[in-house]
């Protein structure tokens, strides 16, 4: 962050000087310099360097004095909110105040580069209040130069920007219409200058909605990116040199005076200077400028385009690093360093070093003679035009040409942007498929390259390279083929040869003079040197596709998890089925076989069920696993109940097969009375096994395969060392576990990740950055 | 696919508006409710966050489920769209219409246009309230005022506004059309 100069306090400003006298705003007044400087002494060796230096402190003694005491007090209170509000309204009292407080809050911030924040929003007229018919002022927009700065309305909606010049300001009128009648699109506009009817001053102007340029770089504390930079720089450059060639001069540009009216770079606070005076200074011109942004010579009264150019090198050095070229802890030591330092240009890459070097110079004769020039030295040393550097406009706009309306002959955008990317591409590369392309546009060529194409497909495609052996024969008969036939071939492709080259050479003269331009080739250029769509990673693929599931309607999640139950039932009865034929494969099956398998089944589907059903739910986030974990903990206590409800239902031996392999203790005789599994011990055997699993991953509709043999392995794993620690017959836990997390994944939508991928690519008309993610576009298997 | 209804207003889900002018920060137009309606400006408009642009009469809707929401296109009823913070709306015009959620202490969101287009009533952003909205200097304020140094709340209760400046204050009421002064703030409040 820049650190900025804090105004001097009034005493300091009484040493610096004598008397003091009250001057509009925050900048200094010079008005009536003596110059009599010889111009071609260099300021480090100048006798007159401290006179010239004093001449421009002396301006600080017209500063007012900050207010008294009591009336700061007052005004405190005031900006503080300690006043009563109760009613909401705001007496006359308070604006008095307040703006008597503008008068000190203006200097206080204007000469503060980057610190705003203590500015208070008080001001004089509230919303609704008509002061200058018949604009309604809606709000408060800010303090600028001269007064306070409001957005209006007229009665037919115009939306204007209303600037009450205050503190005993007098409009010179004469002349004003020159700054009045200035139309540039790099230029708030001005459309009036009225009183009201208590006699005061309104300027009518353009009403900017974006951010200045200050806050922005408040922002951007290491300065802007150079397309940025390059856009600004153009914008201010273009508004500034229109002034200039309308015989002005700006004489404050400052960030806070150069908007960004979305996406278009605007000058603004131009030209009245010069014909706003205070009454009691008998209409002598005042000066204005910002320390930071001030060039040298002001101190000699020399107020010509040179001192905009000196801005404008303060500007684009800013732009670049967000700091100024000569910074301080006071203005004194500021404006010494605008005398005598040279910028510390270290890390500003060419063309912009010597651009600022130059708009920096102490001698406004070294500088640019003009904006235009300066703008064109950036492009002379690059080698490329300066719309080519990044002058892409912000929102899809595009800005004017570097010198606005001076200047009609840009390129078209679009040209230009084809222009720069081939540009940037290899020219061996870009040489080469300009030949390419020449050659492929004739039809012969490219019915040949097509066939080429075909041939190459079925050569490389899938049933050749199961026939390796078939691939060897063909090419031993065509090269049997062409040595045998050597003697004719030969002969018969030069005859082809010798009749294609002047062919060709007759069809490029002839048919290509008159082929029309294609815009086409246009488009095919900017498709084929478009910026590579950005593959992206595949955590932010899942966070793209979580989002579509998170907006997913929920009778579409309903009807998807319908389809799941009913999927997972023939799953679960078809594994069960598919156990029972393995095991019974040449033998008869017996009743009480079926009903085992059965009730393997039964669990399948109810484990199944409730997996599926809490996947669903937790499929639009990634959640938290613990309080997944003790859900599924739940889970499995009501798998494990309906597990012995239908035991005991179809009667199944439940004291059979209690057979651990590690563990050969005795069983807990509460949970094993009689060496029978109790209903609890189902329900700790299943709730175990569903905690220590994370089955939201097998339903998740993000997941890797559609079918995780891995995953499978793991639920086995995992319901043998259950069974280990609480057994249950028949090692159905082992069996409900890999089936479970078979049926769960056959069962659960799954977002084929590499087959949207592959028919994005498939798809040029797709559009956004991601590969294969477009809204709605996700599909589900 | 079926077309979403030109009056998305329901009893359950009534939208209130205002607008609140903030003094050296913008004008918002403020809306409450779980649904909204968007559109291009034309004659007989009946949408809820209306933009002079080339947009379609009715656009779409945006809608808030718990803390997220939710974009309808006209197009593609059947289809939602969910917008996270610094989403672009996709409407298919030349209007570039943002979501914002600044704060994670609040649902509430704020639509913000880029390009050269403006919301009618002449405000600078539309403010999709769920009880509070945070008005302030820093980015996580619903309403950025940069160059104000202190930060209010303003809260909903009762279709009645309030506010207070930071975490310690106290709330005062918001009356319409008077403009209230809450340390370096000073917002007006009126009917939309």
């Amino acid at each position: 962050m820049n650190k900025t100069a804090k105004q001097p306090n009034s005493s300091e400003l009484q040493n610096l000087g004598e008397s003091s006298a009250p001057i509009a705003d925050s900048t200094v007044a010079v008005d009536r310099v003596e110059n009599d400087v010889p111009e071609k002494t260099t300021l480090d060796q100048s006798p007159w360097k401290p006179r010239l230096m004093n001449t421009l402190l002396a301006k600080l003694k017209e500063i007012p004095e900050p207010p008294p005491a009591s009336e700061s007090q007052a005004v405190d209170k005031t900006l503080k909110g300690e006043m009563d509000f109760g009613d909401g309204s705001l007496d006359f009292h308070e604006a008095k105040l307040s703006h008597q407080t503008d008068h000190d809050e203006v200097w206080l911030g204007e000469t503060q580069a980057s610190d705003s924040t203590t500015r208070s929003m008080t001001f004089t007229y509230s919303p609704g209040s008509t002061p200058l018919p018949p604009y309604t002022i809606r709000r408060g927009v800010g303090m600028g130069g001269f007064g306070e700065v409001y957005f209006a309305l007229s009665d037919a909606g115009k939306e204007v920007a209303l600037k009450r010049i205050q503190r005993n300001l007098e409009i010179e009128l004469r002349g004003v219409s020159q700054c009045l009648n200035l139309k540039h699109p790099n230029l708030v506009a001005l459309f009036d200058i009225c009183r009201d009817s208590k006699d005061e001053s309104w300027v009518v102007m353009e009403y900017v909605a974006g951010l200045n340029l200050r806050q922005i770089l408040d922002e951007s504390p290491e300065g802007l990116s150079i397309s940025e930079a390059n856009r600004w720089i153009r914008g201010i450059g273009a508004g500034v040199h229109h002034l200039h060639c309308a015989g002005l001069v700006h004489r404050d540009l400052k960030p806070g005076n150069i908007f960004d009216d979305l996406g278009q770079v605007k000058v603004g606070d131009y030209g009245l200077s010069k014909f706003i005076s205070t009454s009691h200074r008998g209409g002598h011109t005042e000066s204005v400028g910002t320390f930071h942004y001030m060039a040298p010579e002001i101190g000699r009264g020399q107020y010509g385009r040179e001192i905009d150019i000196y801005a404008l090198g303060v500007l684009l050095f800013e732009l670049l690093t967000g700091r100024v070229p000569f910074d301080g802890e006071s203005c004194h030591e500021i404006i010494v360093k605008h005398l005598t330092a040279l910028p510390d240009l270290t890390g500003i890459a060419d063309p912009y070093r010597a651009t600022i070097a130059r708009c920096l110079e102490k001698d406004p004769g070294k500088r640019f003679s003009s904006v235009a020039e300066m703008l064109s030295s950036l492009e002379n040393i690059t080698g490329e035009s300066f719309e080519q550097q990044g002058s892409k406009p912000t929102n899809g706009y595009h800005s004017h040409s570097v010198l606005g309306a001076a200047s009609s002959e840009s390129e078209p955008i679009d040209a230009i942007l084809i222009a720069a990317t081939v540009k940037a591409g290899s020219t061996r590369k870009a040489g080469q498929q300009k030949a390419q392309d020449d050659l492929f546009d004739e039809p012969v060529a490219r019915a040949v390259q097509t066939s080429w194409h075909d041939f190459h497909r079925w050569w490389t495609g899938n049933s050749r390279k199961s026939d390796p052996y078939g691939n060897l024969i063909l090419v031993l008969i065509w090269v049997l083929i062409a040595i045998t036939q050597f003697a004719w071939l030969v002969p018969l492709l030069s005859v082809i040869a010798c009749g294609y080259v002047p062919y060709y050479v007759i069809w490029k003269m002839v048919l290509q003079s008159k082929r029309q331009p294609k815009y086409a080739e246009a488009q095919r250029l900017a498709v084929q040197y478009a910026p590579q769509r950005k593959v992206v990673s595949p955590a932010a693929w899942a966070s793209s596709v979580r989002n579509e599931l998170r907006a997913k309607p929920r009778l579409n999640r309903l009807a998807e998890l319908n389809t799941s139950w009913i999927a997972a039932t023939l799953s679960a009865f078809g594994l069960a089925g598919a156990a029972g034929a393995i095991r019974f494969y040449n033998e008869p099956m017996p009743a009480q076989s079926i009903a085992t398998y059965a009730w393997l089944a039964i669990i399948v589907l109810g484990a199944t069920f409730a997996i599926l059903s809490l996947g669903k739910l937790w499929e639009c986030d990634d959640g938290e696993p613990l309080t997944r974990r003790l859900v599924l903990a739940g889970v499995g206590v009501a798998v494990g109940y309906l597990a012995f409800v239908m035991g005991e239902f179809l009667m199944i031996p439940l004291d059979r097969a209690l057979v651990r392999d590690l563990d050969s203790t005795s069983l807990s005789p509460s949970l094993y009375p009689e060496g029978k599994p109790t209903v609890s011990a189902f329900v700790m055997h299943f709730a175990l096994l569903f905690a220590v699993l994370r089955w939201w991953k097998p339903v998740d509709p993000l997941r890797r395969k559609r079918l995780s043999l891995w995953s499978v392995a793991v639920a086995v794993f995992v319901g043998w060392a259950v069974h280990q620690f609480i057994p249950i017959p028949g090692a159905i836990g082992i069996m409900v576990a890999g089936g479970t997390a078979i049926a769960v994944q056959l069962s659960a939508p799954w977002v084929n990740r590499k087959a949207i991928q592959h028919d994005s690519r498939h798809n040029q008309s797709a559009e956004g950055n991601f590969v294969g993610v477009t809204p709605g576009g996700s599909r589900h298997v | 696919m079926s077309a979403i209804k030109t009056k998305p207003k329901t009893p359950q889900s009534p939208v209130s508006r205002w607008r609140l002018w903030v003094d050296g920060c913008g004008g918002y137009l403020l809306v409450t409710g779980v649904q909204w309606s968007v559109g291009g400006l034309s004659r007989a408009s009946t949408v809820d966050i209306c933009v002079q642009a080339d947009w379609p009469r009715l656009a779409g809707q945006i809608s808030r489920r718990g803390a997220d929401y939710f974009w309808q296109g006209q197009r593609s009823a059947d289809q939602k769209i969910l917008l996270t913070d610094g989403t672009q709306v996709p409407v298919d015009g030349s209007a570039l219409m943002t979501l914002g959620k600044p704060s994670q202490l609040s649902d509430t969101a704020v639509l913000a246009l880029n390009g050269h287009h403006r919301f009618d009533q002449h405000v600078d952003g539309v403010v999709l309230v769920r009880e509070t909205i945070l008005v302030g200097p820093g980015s996580d304020c619903h309403l950025r005022c940069r160059d104000a140094s202190d930060r209010a709340i303003l809260q909903l209760k009762d279709n009645q506004w309030y506010a207070k400046a930071g975490l310690a204050g106290e709330f005062q009421k918001l009356e319409l059309g008077c403009r209230v002064v809450i340390q370096s703030l000073a917002m007006t409040l009126e009917l939309a």
